[in-house]
């Protein structure tokens, strides 16, 4: 009878403790596999980050660093390789992009989190949600068949210029601003909101000065990733801007951004020496996007 | 009183932007020319700019740098102001030719001597990779004969090649059953692709191969003279097409086999104005300065009137 009970109680034990392995090795297993996947990303990353520099310096030494970074003159085929124009272009269309999008992308974010009736709500999210997938070609075409001509009726110029492609690009990071900040609106707590209408402010100031400087650094995500986007998109921006590598002197002439002169350039030089040039355009604009993530982390930082 | 002083806040700051609009834009003159280039891979401008005598850093460029005759056409076709620079064999009538320094851009007059805007067609391609492939071979004959000429000439351009003999297809089977062609969007309507409707070159080969041509696939893409050259110097394509005058000892850059460039046709560059524009004639000094941005309005322009509904 006692054997019979040990024997049982000695099964059971075992059959706990093969459990626990069972689990602890499971465990480790499912570790190693996260730890796989976050080690391929990162060697991902730093793959790309490596072939870029390691192509481009030596192409930038050959030009020389002022004359590539400040140079003003962009012929890929005759051998100037001034890409200050270019950077100047990238930051005029991303400035631009800034000034149409984010202000409607803001406001749209707290009409969508504190004005809006739920059945509108149930019609504009997903449509936030559907602009953001429209591939940007799409945009590109839109606003080479639709905007170019209306600019051109309105203001002059050939109508591929800083405020077209302000406009394309605008339209473009407005679901990002707007999808990120609504979702950082929404996850400060009511409580803010209820105290401040407690204490008789009207409900657009308590949004204002309570909700919003809470949401801050959501916000400031928002800005950055519409920045990250329109600095390199370059499908819709090629097709908009005019192609032309100069300054423009007023807002209807052409320009031309780091993104489409690497999209133009890969056409017909994509190999000998002007391709390691386009590799050093490539490496400068990951370079801004570097910058601009930095400086933002800095940013969270302080605001902390 | 609080909504008061946002509304003029807003009301003020949206006169301000106005303001600052119309002043970066001066006041959108109502004659600006509009003048439209194609982009730096493109033979088309390379000899435009070069029988101009345009230095290529001062070239003026306002409207847009296209990347395409079709394009070029397009764009000019729908802006009254513009003006651009196209192949003459891709002449359509949604927009106007003007005549420079009196002579009209016809091929009669390029024949003549007269009409001086004008580049050659070149076939760019390497000697080691056209002979081991017998389509290809095939095909540059073709392209030389009798037959392509009498294309050549219906399709607009200018036939360059004396006394061509006439092509007969030949008694084998082809080998090689596919070539790629590619380069400049000048040539490509008329070397055509494969299932065109027109009578372009591909298609009066295929008629002649008759049941030679089966399973016969010429792929043909447009990207720019500049790309042909690349690739027909590293070997991509077994023919490039080139818009301008190619140096075969100059002009590739690390080919990889011995350049041969042959000259298909010569083709006319027209200058082109929308339907709606009065100008039917510019000097060859005016269309200079005109490019190099020194005149930069159509009431400079001898000949031109403005449209009724601007005034």
């Amino acid at each position: 009878m006692q054997n019979q009970a040990e024997v049982a109680a000695v099964a059971e034990a075992e059959s706990v403790a093969k459990i626990h392995v069972g689990a602890a090795v499971k465990e480790i297993g499912m570790k190693i596999v996260f730890a796989i996947a976050a080690v391929v990303f990162v060697a991902a990353v730093l793959v790309i980050c490596i072939y870029l520099f390691v192509r481009a310096v030596p192409a930038i030494g050959q030009v020389g660093v002022f004359e590539f970074l400040f140079g003003d003159t962009w012929l890929l085929g005759s051998g100037y390789y001034g890409i200050g124009n270019l950077i100047v272009g990238t930051c005029i269309s991303t400035v631009g992009a800034l000034i149409v999008g984010v202000p409607i992308g803001l406001l749209t974010a707290v009409f969508m989190a504190f004005y809006c009736p739920k059945w509108l709500y149930k019609f504009l999210k997903p449509l936030t949600n559907i602009l953001a997938g429209i591939p940007s070609i799409v945009y590109g075409y839109f606003g080479m068949q639709v905007i170019v001509p209306a600019i051109r009726g309105m203001v002059g110029g050939g109508g591929f210029n800083i405020i077209t492609t302000s406009l394309v690009l605008g339209i473009m990071i407005l679901p990002t601003i707007i999808s990120i900040t609504e979702n950082s609106l929404r996850a400060v707590p009511k409580s803010y909101y209820e105290g401040a209408l407690a204490l008789g402010a009207t409900k657009e100031r308590a949004i204002f000065r309570t909700i919003f400087p809470a949401a801050v650094s959501g916000v400031m995500t928002a800005i950055v990733l519409g920045i990250g986007r329109a600095i390199g998109e370059t499908a819709a921006v090629s097709l908009v801007c005019g192609n032309v590598p100069q300054i423009p002197t007023d807002l209807s002439m052409p320009f031309m951004t780091l993104a489409s002169a690497i999209a133009s350039g890969m056409g017909y030089s994509s190999s000998g020496f002007p391709l390691e040039v386009l590799i050093s355009c490539a490496a400068v604009l990951f370079v801004f996007i570097l910058i601009i993530t930095i400086l933002i982390m800095l940013l969270k930082r302080k605001s902390r | 009183m609080k909504a008061m002083k946002k509304i003029l806040m807003v009301g003020a700051s949206l006169a301000l932007a106005c303001g600052i609009g119309v002043a970066a834009v001066g006041c959108g003159a109502a004659d600006t020319i509009n003048v439209y280039n194609r982009d730096s891979a493109s033979g088309t401008r390379a000899a435009f700019i070069e029988l101009l005598g345009i230095d290529e850093t001062e070239l003026y460029s306002n409207g847009a740098d296209q990347n395409s005759t079709g394009a070029v056409l397009t764009t000019v076709a729908g802006d009254e102001k513009g003006i651009g620079y196209i192949s003459l064999g891709s002449l359509d009538d949604t927009v106007k030719a003007v005549s420079i320094d009196g002579v009209e851009p016809t091929v009669q007059n390029i024949v003549d001597e007269k009409y001086t805007v004008w580049r050659p067609f070149e076939l760019m391609y390497q000697e080691e990779k056209i002979a081991e492939s017998d389509l290809a071979t095939d095909f540059l004959k073709f392209l030389g004969s009798a037959q392509a000429q009498e294309v050549i000439e219906d399709y607009g351009y200018v036939s360059t090649v004396t006394d061509a003999p006439t092509y007969t297809a030949p008694a084998a089977e082809f080998t090689d059953k596919t070539i790629d062609v590619g380069g400049s969007t000048s040539v490509q309507p008329l070397i055509g692709t494969d299932d065109d409707g027109a009578v372009c070159l591909i298609t009066k080969y295929k008629e002649l191969l008759g049941d030679k041509a089966n399973g016969i696939q010429i792929n043909v893409s447009g990207n720019g003279s500049g790309q042909g050259i690349t690739n027909a110097g590293n070997g991509t394509w077994e023919i490039g097409l080139a818009s301008k005058e190619v140096d075969a000892s100059k002009d590739f850059t690390e080919p990889t086999g011995t350049m041969v460039v042959q000259q298909l046709c010569a083709d006319g560059i027209a200058v082109i104005v929308n339907t709606a524009n009065t100008v039917t004639n510019l000097t060859t000094e005016m269309l200079k300065d005109i490019y190099t941005g020194a005149v930069k309005n159509w009431s400079e322009v001898p000949g031109w009137v403005a449209p009724d509904a601007e005034e």
